[in-house]
């Protein structure tokens, strides 16, 4: 078991490595941008080159690559900070220190300092909707599938079927359009400012509705099939001829075995709940990292891409190591194999 | 939007165990489709887009691009103009009908693509295995570590929408978790007996690849074709959502969304109608892919 | 000596011209207070009530109003572009203010003179100013100080195009560039071009004359700081204006809270906060339907319809010279040839452009950038859409099967791509194919000055020769076509110094010509602008640039 969670955990270090060089790659193969990016659209041709030479972008990218991870891991202080560019990039936390993503071009300030709040929020807009997915499928996919082929099920299967095939940015429109613009119940916006007219209660609710239509339809659809399957198994029929009440049959043997596969399934929505969800986060100006990466790719800022990035594959690959031990520690069979 | 790649956590679908037994091989696709009614209302609706898509230039009453006067006294739809016109007084119907065409043209051709390497990729890894396997599997997962928008936005920020790169992007995005499949179908099949008796006849290994065990993976590779296909649409709608897509003045049905919703309280229908289009267009390969899996767990 | 007292002597003449007819009243009006008349003077002398201000007794202290606004970096005033300084114009102030009805008036200044020869200014400081932090007084010093600084090229300021052919000189310096020519700088052109008299005192000595000092002065990256904060803007620094910055998160939010002492009217508003909504106007239309901003300064044309149709909420529009151009290099082929350029203004039927593409919101432009609303405009024959000209000029030019290019814009605000998109339409028929390339608004910024074709959008101006000055002089700040006409810089030349308003009215023509035979732009249209505000908003007018004072205006009680 020991042993295991050694392979395991040495594969997502593996990942996560050659993931930040593919990044990097994507992102810093052109030197010449690079410099430019940092300084804006106003600064002058003579200032872009002294950049580059300070920043000896004619070097070969993994030697590049290498700088970039020393100052991640507080070896190297960021060339940029340097004085003596005259940049006027402070950063609190001093020069070097773990977790230095370096400076954000676009927000001039340094990416910790951003990234961490619009993390959060993105993690209490994916624990929001999390928290209504999981009884609302579980309560959709059970119903289906123990009644699966009567009126019920089709009922049920059609509405996630639709539900599923209309994209988030048509979803998100049509229900601000009625909420917002015609009904004017809930605020239009959901910014998370203090103090405004809408407390930030009511603007967590259209996004996180965008949110859980879209994943319940999805997930239900598994955990149905799921359901269904152990329903038709022996030794349910098993438990059923013995005369066991019908409640505990379901609740205590079908759902345990019935959960595994839905399981992993919510593990990945989660992971794109925090990263993904960008169409919701841009219709409703949710402050979250979604946003925050399209942003930066959209204006060039090369620091908080990389950084957003690299925190979007962490959560996907943390993710799925939960999801990989959390099936071994409930599926017995896979345990002992 | 996510996507169910196959993962190792998986448990192994039905669809697998059934296929230990070699029952589909002889089962015809269409077959399937037509004991499915869900299935066969999903087809219905993918023709109709495709048959839309190749009879544009016919359908539709004007250039999409071409702006009109009469939309100037009443854009909204009527009898004359089915669907209106849009904020630059350009007809709706036609724009719809000539943005089935992007869709329809990139969706599957970037998706065949992905197949054509995917499909190379995981057969080549489950086959051979030993450190080809190893190798190719980590990078496989490596590339599906990656969350899909984050790949797409990073890509198409950075070099610039335009259709071929949405290909590449798609490709880049879809090809990983095709291999794996691929690979995990291969894995199970090339313990057969027939595969086996091919090997003693002496067929080469391409041959065995191709002729033996590509067309026994075609069930659950088409269903995946399916599903895929669905999330590719919503990808290209969320692209031009995202003013990634195809740059205007050509008509995408993302874009177009987005377009609509500043006048969404004034003239609702320039978002709503392209919403449907898309919606309809994708719920088609829903429905397909579920009509295919009833049937295949029926059987 | 005229009625009022010592006048710059061209007053007589402009009243006689009044008298007779031979000027509007608001040529008068402008002129007269570039002279140095004050507003109400001549206001009175064109026989015209002062523009009705709500009277101060109805103002009602207090209240917050939170304004949608883009929050970009503010610390380098003298380099602002439009977007930086609008919320920041409630905290730093300017020497003079040109107002909604194009007459400038003093703001830091008591009043100003110009010499007869219009060579010589002398700018006279109120005395009652006083900086916030430390309540020193506003002196010429500090005047002199941000002058200087802006008219520094190394500072980067475009301030240097306007004031460019009155107190500028080229030079050469000692660096060489890369051809090995001496580089070109530019200077001030005299030691004292700029001089302090006395603690309240500043003079400009110009080497030609010019008309349009006190506008010039207005221009927005020309704030005053204090000396002391080296050219830094930010909380905590100096300011002499009527609100503070409490709070300030880039790209997110600003909170001003009003101060107590400060030496005008106002401010009556206790608090304004300003929230960057992104460039979406969707999310702006939201944050107003759900009330969660009272006020959205600029509405992109294309969500007007949206806008209007809120409840509570009050639309102002202005009528402006704001436009948006096509602009092409002329340093690259196939636009380096001129009849190529003029088939491309032919082959555009500007009416339908704004039909079609800005909703006929606004009115039509005449590619030479100068517009009904600006004084010195001079009415020439315009060019008509002519299809078959355009293929004939193409032709001569060597290009029988058209042209193909790729435009260079920014994805928003949409009324920009509405506009390029109809005129793509049009340009299609003469053979020209453009293909549009939308790019983030930072993006296009990073090439607007290189690309081949361009559409660069223009605030208004109130004189239509600034944009003249700063775009399309030889080597202005802006000149992002990189045309160089010395029979223009000539005219050009002529025409700021000029007194007379018909006389001035002459040169323009001339100028105006060269911009449609030679010029490297099509221009469609003007664009009016909107701004919509909570109905609770009293005294509030729409500035063309949307240079609002909010000190000015109050909300109702609720």
């Amino acid at each position: 078991m020991l042993l295991y969670l050694l392979r395991q955990f040495s594969a997502v270090v593996f990942t996560l490595v050659a993931a930040s060089f593919i990044i990097f790659l994507l992102v810093e193969s052109s030197p010449g941008n690079v410099a430019r990016k940092t300084l804006g659209p106003f600064a002058t041709d003579a200032q872009v080159t002294i950049l580059y030479e300070r920043l000896n972008l004619d070097d070969p990218i993994i030697v590049r690559y290498g700088r970039w991870a020393g100052v991640l891991l507080g070896l190297n202080a960021d060339p940029l900070a340097d004085p003596e560019l005259e940049l006027n990039f402070e950063d609190s936390r001093g020069h070097k220190y773990i977790g230095n993503f370096g400076f954000s071009t676009m927000m001039k300030v340094p990416v910790a300092d951003v990234i961490g709040a619009r993390l959060v929020n993105s993690l209490w807009l994916a624990g929001l909707a999390v928290f209504c997915i999981v009884p609302l499928s579980l309560l959709i996919g059970t119903l289906g599938g123990l009644f699966a082929g009567r009126p019920i099920d089709r009922g049920l299967t059609i509405f996630s079927s639709v539900v599923a095939s209309v994209p988030e940015f048509a979803s998100a429109v049509i229900l601000m359009s009625i909420f917002v613009l015609w009904l004017g119940w809930l605020p239009g916006t959901s910014p998370l400012q203090q103090g405004g007219t809408w407390p930030i209660h009511l603007q967590y609710i259209l996004p996180v509705t965008v949110l859980t239509l879209y994943v319940t339809a999805y997930v239900s659809r598994f955990i149905r099939t799921s359901i269904k399957e152990v329903m038709a198994s022996a030794y349910i029929r098993t438990a059923i001829l013995k005369g066991l009440p019908w409640r505990r049959v379901v609740f205590v043997h079908a759902f345990r075995n019935a959960m595994i596969a839905p399981f992993t399934v919510i593990l990945l929505q989660i992971n794109w709940l925090i990263s993904g969800v960008v169409v919701t986060e841009v219709v409703f100006a949710y402050p979250g990292i979604g946003r925050l990466l399209l942003e930066a790719a959209l204006f060039g800022d090369i620091a908080l891409i990389e950084a957003a990035a690299l925190i979007a594959v962490c959560i996907a690959v943390s993710t799925q190591l939960i999801g990989d031990i959390g099936y071994m520690v409930l599926n017995p069979r896979i345990r002992f194999t | 939007m996510t996507f169910p790649e196959p993962g190792h956590q998986r448990p192994a679908k039905p669809l697998v165990q059934h296929r230990r037994t070699a029952k589909f091989r002889g089962k015809s696709l269409l077959r399937r489709v037509g004991r499915s009614r869900t299935a066969c209302f999903g087809l219905g609706l993918i023709l109709f887009w495709c048959l839309v898509a190749l009879f544009a230039p016919i359908l539709a009453p004007f250039d999409p691009n071409a702006q009109h006067m009469w939309s100037l006294t009443d854009p909204t739809p009527s009898l004359t103009h089915w669907f209106g016109s849009d904020a630059l007084h350009r007809d709706m119907l036609s724009r719809i009908i000539w943005g089935a065409r992007p869709v329809l043209v990139i969706a599957p051709l970037s998706l065949l693509c992905s197949y054509v390497i995917g499909i190379t990729l995981g057969m080549v890894a489950a086959y051979y295995g030993g450190w080809i396997d190893s190798v190719l599997t980590r990078v496989i997962d490596l590339m599906l570590s990656f969350p899909k928008i984050v790949l797409y936005v990073v890509l198409i920020a950075s070099v610039g929408p335009s259709a071929m790169n949405i290909v590449i992007a798609v490709i880049l995005v879809s090809s990983p978790g095709i291999a794996r499949l691929v690979r995990g179908l291969t894995y199970d099949l090339k313990t057969s007996d027939y595969v086996a008796a091919a090997r003693i006849r002496g067929e080469s290994d391409l041959y065995i690849l191709a002729i033996e065990l590509l067309p026994n993976e075609r069930g659950p590779l088409f269903v995946d074709f399916c599903t895929r296909m669905g999330y590719t649409v919503i990808s290209i709608g969320v692209l031009g959502f995202l003013g990634l897509g195809l740059p205007p003045p050509h008509p995408d049905w993302g874009g177009m969304v987005r377009d609509g919703t500043t006048l969404l309280t004034v003239l609702p229908h320039i978002a709503l109608i392209p919403a449907f289009a898309i919606s309809s267009l994708i719920m088609g390969f829903n429905l397909l892919a579920d009509g295919l899996q009833e049937t295949t767990e029926a059987a | 000596m005229s009625k009022l007292g010592k006048h710059h002597p061209h007053i007589q003449v402009l009243q006689n011209d009044l008298e007779s007819g031979g000027i509007s009243r608001r040529d008068f009006l402008r002129t007269a207070t570039l002279l140095g008349v004050s507003a109400s003077a001549a206001y009175a002398m064109a026989g015209l009530a002062p523009q009705a201000m709500a009277r101060a007794e109805a103002a009602v202290k207090g209240g917050k109003l939170r304004v949608a606004s883009r929050l970009g970096d503010i610390s380098d005033p003298h380099t602002y572009s439009w977007g930086q300084q609008i919320f920041v114009r409630q905290c730093l102030e300017q020497l003079t203010l040109t107002g909604n009805d194009n007459v400038t008036r003093p703001q830091l200044l008591e009043k100003w003179e110009a010499s007869d020869d219009l060579k010589t200014w002398t700018l006279y400081l109120r005395k009652d100013v006083s900086w916030a932090r430390d309540g020193r007084p506003f002196t010429a010093d500090d005047v002199v100080w941000n002058l200087k600084r802006a008219l520094d090229p190394a500072t980067g300021s475009s301030t240097v195009g306007l004031f460019a052919g009155f107190i500028m000189e080229n030079y050469e310096t000692d660096e060489t560039d890369d051809s090995g020519a001496k580089k070109k700088g530019q200077r001030l052109w005299r030691d004292d071009a700029i001089t302090k008299l006395d603690d309240h005192t500043v003079v400009l000595n110009g080497k030609a004359p010019n008309l349009a000092i006190p506008e010039s002065l207005f221009h927005q990256q020309l704030f005053m700081m204090d000396p002391a904060d080296g050219g830094t803007f930010g909380i905590g620094s100096n300011f002499t204006g009527p609100y503070e910055i409490v709070e300030y998160e880039q790209g997110q939010r600003c909170l001003m809270q009003a101060r107590s002492d400060y030496w005008g009217d106002g401010p009556y508003m206790e608090a304004l906060e300003w929230v960057d909504l992104g460039d979406d106007p969707n999310a702006h239309l939201a944050a107003l339907a759900s009330n969660q901003i009272d006020g959205w300064p600029s509405v992109d044309n294309a969500a007007l319809p949206a806008v209007q149709k809120l409840s509570g909420m009050k639309v102002y529009e202005a009528l402006t010279a704001n436009t948006g151009a096509v602009r092409m290099r002329v340093d690259e082929p196939p636009f380096d040839d001129p009849r190529v350029r003029r088939a491309m203004r032919c082959a555009v039927d500007t009416t339908a452009v704004l039909q079609f593409g800005l909703g006929s919101l606004g009115y039509e432009g005449e590619h030479h950038f100068v517009s009904k609303v600006h004084p010195e405009y001079a009415q020439i024959p315009r060019i008509t859409r002519d299809v078959e000209k355009a293929k004939r000029l193409l032709e001569e030019a060597g290009h029988p099967d058209g042209i193909d290019a790729k435009l260079y814009l920014k994805s928003s605000p949409a009324w920009e791509s509405q506009v390029v998109q109809t005129m793509i339409e049009q340009w299609k028929e003469a053979g020209i194919r453009i293909e549009m390339n939308p790019v983030p608004a930072a993006q296009y910024w990073e090439v607007w000055k290189k690309v081949p074709l361009g559409f660069t959008d223009w605030n208004h101006r109130p004189l239509g020769i600034m944009l003249y000055g700063l775009c399309f002089r030889t080597n202005g700040s802006w000149n992002e076509s990189g045309y160089s006409n010395p029979e223009f810089d000539k005219a050009l030349l002529e025409a700021e110094g000029q007194l007379d308003v018909n006389k001035r009215r002459e040169t323009m023509a001339v100028l105006e010509q060269i911009m449609l035979d030679d010029g490297p732009v099509v221009q469609p249209v003007f664009r009016s602008i909107y701004g919509i505000y909570t109905d609770r908003l009293k005294n509030f007018t729409m500035h063309p640039t949307n240079y609002n004072y909010y000190k000015d205006v109050w909300l109702e009680a609720v």
